[in-house]
């Protein structure tokens, strides 16, 4: 018994039928043309790709180094305040206990 | 992989993806267009893929991602200038069941038309297809099931 559609027929006959394609190239010509792109494809620029990839390195790297100095300088400043506020109060205290 | 295996490659396969590529773009240019920029693609990166054995399925399933992008340009191209190919338009009074077979694989969805494209290029072996498609079995049976229900419904409407 055959379960085989129209649509299922028509498949098998696309896939027998020889290629419709006029115009098609031949395994010759595709390789005529393939061996002429390939003497036009560059080789892949490695030297340039290092260069750039230093360059982009270098530059986050001196963004985060200045970016480190500036913090330590403002916590070095927030120290100083502070012993300074200290130096100021022990000089208070001495003198009221001076004063009495 | 050397060009030496390159040039065994096309002697061997060269129809079959030819014959793969013409169903999706339905035009002779473009189908060798797509299969030479595949060879190409598939040369320069040819370092990257090791097994030979897989080489054909490969540069077939780069072909067909060319040939995607070759009619999705036309379609773009056409849309721009507001006017459809009208060689697209035209067809025969009386065209043969083949030729009504490639105007309802244009009307269908890329995955399923791919799939049929695919399976009429070899021979309908679901082996080669699902090598090829790189999909599970059962993706590809489901994908022909469903490819065959929307074809038979756009050729009735043809």
């Amino acid at each position: 018994m055959n379960h085989k559609t129209d649509i299922d027929q028509i498949l098998e006959a696309a896939a027998a039928a020889p290629c419709n394609g006029a115009g098609l190239k031949s395994a010759k010509e595709v390789k005529n043309e393939f061996h002429n792109q390939l003497s036009q494809v560059r080789e892949v620029p490695y030297l340039q790709y290092f260069l750039k990839s230093a360059a982009i390195i270098t530059v986050i790297f001196t963004i985060l180094f200045f970016g480190c100095m500036n913090r330590k300088e403002r916590i070095m400043e927030k120290e100083n305040y502070k012993n300074i506020m200290l130096a100021c109060f022990a000089l208070k205290t001495l003198n009221g206990d001076l004063m009495k | 992989m050397t060009e030496e295996d390159f040039n065994n490659l096309i002697d061997q396969h060269l129809e079959t993806w030819q014959r793969t590529v013409i169903r999706i773009t339905n035009n002779a240019d473009d189908a060798n267009e797509a299969v030479q920029q595949a060879l190409i693609a598939a040369w320069e990166k040819r370092h990257s893929f090791g097994f030979r054995a897989r080489a054909a399925s490969w540069v077939c399933r780069i072909a067909i991602n060319r040939a995607y992008n070759i009619i999705r340009k036309r379609r773009r191209d056409a849309e721009r200038e507001n006017a459809y190919a009208q060689e697209d338009c035209v067809h025969e009074p009386q065209e043969n069941v083949l030729d009504k077979l490639q105007r309802a694989l244009e009307l269908l969805p890329e995955p399923y038309r791919e799939t049929v494209a695919v399976a009429i290029a070899n021979n309908l072996s679901a082996e080669k297809c699902i090598r090829i498609l790189n999909c599970r079995p059962g993706t590809f049976y489901w994908r022909m099931q469903q490819a065959k229900i929307r074809l038979k419904k756009i050729m009735e409407d043809l």
